[in-house]
């Protein structure tokens, strides 16, 4: 869970923090509201102050590999890099908007990948540093023992300058509860759409197929090749067809949700591509149990040939 | 050839169809970071903030009244013992001199005045005595002689009675005037200026070097006040003042790494003691709390640090309890089963639970007392997605 205090407090405060019952990892951190300036281009941001041992936050790149915070130097979201037209090594302005408002300079030395807000990340020490202090914190980090954590709740109320306690598995739950499942179920309904479809479509293919290709298969038929042979034309080729497409298709997936990926982000909000081979071998068994069934009904069809009107029919 | 094409073709369909079955209805492996168990040295400290401070400090302070002349002496300047640090001036200053003394010539007048009315006072309570002696002695004949009752006698040898204790009460006043007369006539003696004498010098008791300096200018000064603070820098203590929660796991002895004090390396001190007193103190998060002051002495490692000097900020790690090839776990593994401590073992990439007896426990990590043993590969902060049997995608840290 994140405790965050008043005001910036002294950094030996975690030896208080300490006492709480149940308190076993503690973390701490500074947050400072600052504006970060490159030339004509600037937002308004908080730069968090992150201590060495980090277990419990972690800054992670593109590929979720763990970003480690340097002694010295940011650490910027891509994101906010894109706005500030900033690269790794790149020099930037800090205004900072607490305090005694110095105004300084900094280097970024590393991107990161969150998905959610613009942030910038400092080594603790180089953020008490840039604000000329002794080391202080605006908050921190903490894992409770759960058989210990309401009389850990009690005793965090009675603390007077803790203004705001975040439990992170409270958060969770009510993003679950609200956003991501309203969102999930609006999929799901799209995704049985996308099943009765595909299953139509291959239905259709098959049948006209069928169709088409009455006279040929009921002369063949007629001419002394069985039933099984017959369908075994047929639902071969549906069965031919419809692997060669199933790849095709998952190439047409990926390009549909990568660019969906692309067009959905927000300042606020970013939501990474995430396919794994359950996606596509769940889409791949989808299409293919469509074949097999539709496969069934058409070799009915096949076996209800009217082979008399074959023979009548003019030449 | 051409017969098995058929049977051919459509096993290798069926092959697919397989394919698509099993990777779309997999269960999907929950990504999970883990570490290996491994034994080293656990470590559980106090940390606190400190500084550092000069084991004996001494004050040199004005032991009279007078004018102090300028101190030429900066801090860091270095002093021996018995060097002089400060020059007191005792003569006294002419203008104060004449006010006081004709208060004093004023305040004997009034003196005199008050021994004058008491003393007639007195003669006229001595007179009433005599009265009423003559009229008790009138009425006790009376009374024998049956010519007044006894009351009347009562009444005149109580107004007796009054008139003594009136005639000592005056006799008592003209001694306490007689006294006051004697102290207006000598404090007029003090107030007279004395003959020119040598100025004070005062000398620094120890050998050191000046920490701080109170007063520059030349001034008057009463007796008490501070001038100068001299000791040896070089002779440093560290004081921390910690929770009496931690205070109770300290012993003289224990060790002390001293970080944060402006250089890279850290320092190492000894606990010498713990004050047995603990002193109420308002923390920045606003709640009081019981604080106790240990001190350290430093080590041969200060030599490092040359330019530590008297007040300067440090942080100290008591090492309160340490153990060696210890079996440790990391904290963010653990979690708890019921009453007991558990963690997720990865057992070829499913998970499992293992129950464990946890011993000494630093906040990073903790030791294993049964449960696991090294080279076991646990699951970081496994959450609410890893259960019992769950699959697992791993990634070390």
């Amino acid at each position: 869970m994140t405790v965050n205090f008043v005001e910036t407090v002294p950094a030996s405060v975690v030896a208080s923090l300490k006492q709480i019952s149940g308190v076993r990892q503690i973390e701490t951190f500074r947050a400072v509201p600052v504006r970060l300036r490159n030339g004509q281009y600037s937002r308004q941001i908080g730069i968090t102050g992150l201590s060495e041992r980090r277990d419990l936050f972690r800054l992670l790149d593109k590929d979720e590999s763990i970003v480690e915070v340097p002694r010295s130097g940011l650490v910027v979201s891509s994101h906010l890099a894109g706005i500030l037209h900033v690269g790794v090594g790149d020099e930037i302005t800090i205004e900072v908007l607490e305090k005694e408002r110095p105004v300084r300079k900094g280097r970024v030395v590393a991107l990161v990948d969150d998905y959610s807000g613009s942030s910038a990340y400092m080594h603790i020490e180089a953020l008490n540093r840039l604000m000329r202090e002794p080391p202080a914190i605006s908050g921190a980090f903490m894992t409770l023992d759960s058989l210990l954590e309401n009389r850990a709740f009690e005793e965090l109320k009675e603390v007077p300058f803790i203004g705001a306690v975040n439990l992170q598995k409270a958060a969770f739950e009510g993003f679950m509860e609200s956003f991501a499942e309203n969102m999930l179920q609006f999929q799901f309904i799209n995704a049985i759409f996308a099943c009765v479809i595909a299953f139509g479509v291959v239905y259709n293919s098959a049948r006209i197929a069928l169709s088409e290709r009455s006279r040929e298969l009921a002369t063949l038929r007629v001419i002394g090749f069985t039933k099984g042979e017959v369908s075994g034309i047929l639902l071969g080729e549906l069965a031919l067809l419809t692997s060669v497409a199933i790849p095709f298709g998952w190439l047409i997936g990926y390009g549909m949700s990568w660019g969906m990926v692309k067009t959905l982000p927000t300042e606020h909000f970013r939501i990474p591509l995430v396919l794994s081979s359950s996606t596509y071998g769940f889409a791949a068994l989808v299409i293919a149990s469509a074949a097999i069934v539709s496969g069934l009904i058409v070799r009915r069809g096949v076996d209800r040939l009217d082979l008399v009107s074959v023979l009548k029919s003019s030449e | 050839m051409k017969k098995y094409r058929k049977p051919a073709f459509w096993a290798l369909i069926g092959l697919l169809v397989a394919g698509f079955v099993h990777f779309g209805l997999k269960p999907k492996a929950v990504n999970v970071d883990t570490m290996v168990i491994k034994t080293g040295s656990l470590m559980v400290t106090v940390d606190e903030d400190g500084e550092t401070m000069v084991k004996n400090p001494y004050v040199i302070s004005a032991p009279l009244a007078g004018r102090l002349l300028r101190v030429t002496l900066e801090p860091g300047d270095p002093v021996s013992k018995e060097t002089t640090v400060a020059e007191i001036d005792a003569v006294a200053p002419g203008l104060l001199d004449a006010r006081a003394e004709s208060e004093a010539r004023a305040r004997i007048g009034v003196a005199e005045a008050n021994v004058k009315k008491l003393t007639t006072e007195k003669e006229r309570l001595v007179a009433e005595v005599e009265k009423w002696q003559r009229y008790a002695e009138r009425d006790a004949g009376r009374l024998a002689g049956g010519h007044i009752s006894s009351p009347v006698l009562k009444d005149t040898n109580h107004s007796l009675r009054v008139a003594q204790i009136n005639l000592d009460a005056g006799v008592a006043a003209v001694d306490a005037a007689n006294y006051e007369l004697e102290l207006a006539k000598s404090a007029l003696q003090y107030s007279r200026s004395g003959d020119a004498e040598q100025n004070f010098l005062i000398k620094s008791p120890v050998s050191g070097v000046v920490l701080q300096r109170f007063l520059e200018s030349s001034k008057i000064v009463s007796p008490g006040e501070e001038i100068l603070e001299v000791g040896d820098p070089g002779d440093l203590e560290v004081q921390l003042d910690v929770l009496s929660q931690d205070a109770v796991k300290i012993k003289p002895g224990q060790r002390m790494i001293v970080e944060r004090w402006g250089g890279d390396e850290s320092l190492s001190a000894i606990v010498r003691r713990i004050e047995p007193s603990a002193f109420t103190k308002v923390s920045a998060l606003g709640i009081d709390e019981q604080r106790v002051y240990v001190y350290a002495d430093f080590d041969g490692s200060v030599k490092k640090a040359g330019n530590l000097g008297n007040g300067y900020r440090v942080e100290g790690r008591i090492v309160v309890s340490e153990k060696e090839n210890a079996v440790l776990v990391p904290e963010g593994a653990l979690f708890r089963k019921g009453d007991d401590w558990a963690v997720y073992i990865v057992d070829r990439n499913k998970a499992e639970i293992r129950i464990l007896d946890i011993g000494m426990n630093n906040g990073i990590e903790a030791e294993v007392l049964s449960g696991l043993s090294e080279g076991d590969i646990v699951v970081l902060h496994p959450g609410d997605r890893v259960e019992e049997g769950s699959l697992l995608e791993c990634r070390e840290l």
